[in-house]
């Protein structure tokens, strides 16, 4: 199963949607690239780093 | 008169309905001509509520008559907001097919804040559908169309606030900018736009784009007349968990402080990452001209990868829209334009660690920013779009997905950033194109540093006139 047909299966499996082949390789491509950059930056968060820690931060980075 | 009075700021119109120089009703009345004149060509309103506006106005009149004080810093001052502000019993569009008829139950925060201030709601104004467009397309409701020339974009997605301010229709406008929605607008049509720090205007009863990066902000022509909205809109509420409780300072207070000695640094232009073309550059070296005059130091810094940045927010984005959007984008799909559910489908396939992963990630770039970038200025100088104002058949794309994606990434690139980052960002005018559009550049400052920004966009204002040029029909 190639990445289009991955997507176009995970869409039709996990969400109950039914994309063309054609759309399911738009976005096949286009979570690719999100997903690697995402796996690229991610390499600097550690164990302990949540997603509720950004509001507290903007607060104490106040001048 | 009535070109009088839609010349003035909205500060000077304030101070002379309070002190009873010129009636509340003689201001509506102005913007209602106006707006008859300006919309057929710019389709910037949504819904004109003249009756109302003006019945509300003559109250404003009477009381004052009667001996009575200006009720609000805006006492009897007509604005006009993005229609995706909710009021009850009033419809918030949202740009959208799927709300053309639907009705509030609930009232706005910020529109709650603006209504205790006296200020009069003339309207709603166009904007792009789902808040999703960096342009002002819009095929529901007709594109809106650029103040200085019509075949130009808007902006988007606050469209009609950037147009109906820079027109004189209204004196200041809510938006809203989950990627540039307040900047984009007010820059392709030359007024301040103020995108907030995140939470420091509550979110409330504004339709969301994505809970993570929506900021209401403000639209106006000068930096007190911003200052004077943002004492009116932010603070901490009770209705919006993410609305910060930091004090909310005095921004007319710090206006005219001097911005003597203040550093601002510019990126070197490899690091802005996308080229630049240069009549946009002429206009931010002209820009920082006038800064240095004014005293202001400026300092070369590097930007981080802004393109990485831009896709940990699109990943944000394009999750939390398709968790809002799912059970719509199945039963109603054709109601949606081809270029927004293009926009929000991949988000049904981006793993839930992705998305969580990007939100981890926030706090960690957004502290490399404040430690790089910004480590040794005050505010960061840089453009708000890459090219001058394209115009509508330019950016005209289909709804494949490539092409889709290219636009918004050529738009946002500077601005979708700062959302991720959720620092403060104003954009200013800073002349104007070969072809008369207006050129302009942004100001990103460190958290809640808005009184900041605004302050050296008064002192920007101060000496030049951009924002006193005037689009003609």
């Amino acid at each position: 199963m190639n990445d289009a047909e991955l997507i176009q299966k995970y869409a039709q499996t996990m969400q109950d949607f039914d994309f063309s082949i054609k759309r399911a390789e738009e976005l096949a491509a286009e979570v690719k690239q999100l997903r690697e950059e995402i796996r690229r930056a991610s390499a600097t968060l550690s164990f302990d780093d949540e997603p509720s820690g950004f509001v507290t931060f903007l607060e104490k980075s106040a001048q | 008169m009535s070109q009088q009075i839609l010349n003035l700021s909205l500060t000077a119109l304030a101070s002379a309905i309070a002190k009873r120089e010129i009636s509340s009703e003689a201001a509506v009345q102005a913007c209602l001509d106006r707006i008859a004149v300006w919309q057929p060509s710019r389709n910037c309103f949504v819904e004109i509520d003249s009756d109302a506006a003006l019945e509300q106005a003559r109250a404003c009149d009477r009381h004052l008559a009667s001996g009575g004080t200006a009720l609000g810093s805006m006492y009897g001052v007509p604005l006009a907001h993005k229609d995706m502000f909710y009021r009850p019993g009033v419809g918030a569009t949202g740009g959208t097919e799927i709300r053309r008829d639907w009705l509030a139950s609930t009232t706005a925060t910020a529109l709650s804040r603006l209504d205790q201030a006296g200020a009069i709601q003339v309207g709603r104004l166009s904007m792009s559908e789902f808040a999703a467009g960096p342009t002002g397309h819009n095929i529901h409701y007709g594109h809106c169309r650029n103040a200085y020339n019509r075949d130009h974009i808007s902006g988007g997605s606050s469209s009609g606030s950037g147009v109906a301010v820079s027109a004189r229709l209204i004196f200041g406008a809510l938006g809203s900018d989950t990627g540039g929605s307040v900047r984009l607008p007010a820059a392709a049509n030359g007024v301040l736009g103020l995108k907030p720090t995140y939470g420091r205007v509550s979110r409330y009863g504004a339709m969301p784009r994505s809970w993570s990066l929506d900021h209401v902000g403000v639209l106006a022509r000068t930096a007190s007349d911003c200052a004077l909205m943002m004492n009116t809109v932010a603070g901490a509420d009770k209705n919006d968990s993410t609305a910060s409780a930091h004090p909310v300072p005095d921004y007319l207070a710090t206006l005219k402080q001097s911005i003597k000695g203040l550093r601002i640094g510019i990126p070197s232009p490899e690091s802005v990452g996308v080229p630049v073309e240069p009549e946009v550059i002429a206009g931010l070296e002209a820009s920082l001209a006038v800064l240095r005059e004014l005293g202001a130091v400026i300092v070369p810094v590097q930007l981080p990868d802004m393109r990485s940045v831009f896709f940990v927010a699109e990943t944000i984005v394009k999750c939390e829209a398709a968790t809002m959007h799912r059970d719509w984008l199945k039963s109603r799909p054709q109601d949606y334009s081809p270029q927004v559910r293009s926009r929000i489908e991949a988000g049904l396939t981006i793993p839930a660690t992705y998305y969580l992963d990007s939100m981890r990630l926030r706090k960690h770039l957004t502290e490399q920013f404040l430690s790089t970038t910004m480590a040794n200025i005050d505010v960061l100088h840089m453009p708000v779009m890459c090219s001058p104002v394209p115009s509508i058949a330019e950016t005209d794309v289909d709804g494949s997905g490539d092409k889709v994606r290219a636009l918004i990434s050529r738009l946002t690139t500077l601005t979708r950033p700062i959302n991720l980052f959720g620092l403060p960002s104003i954009s200013i005018p800073c002349g104007f194109d070969s072809l008369g559009l207006p050129l302009s550049f942004q100001l990103v400052g460190f958290p809640f540093a808005e009184a900041k920004l605004l302050n050296i966009a008064h002192a920007y204002q101060g000496l030049t006139d951009f924002h006193l040029r005037e689009p003609t029909l």
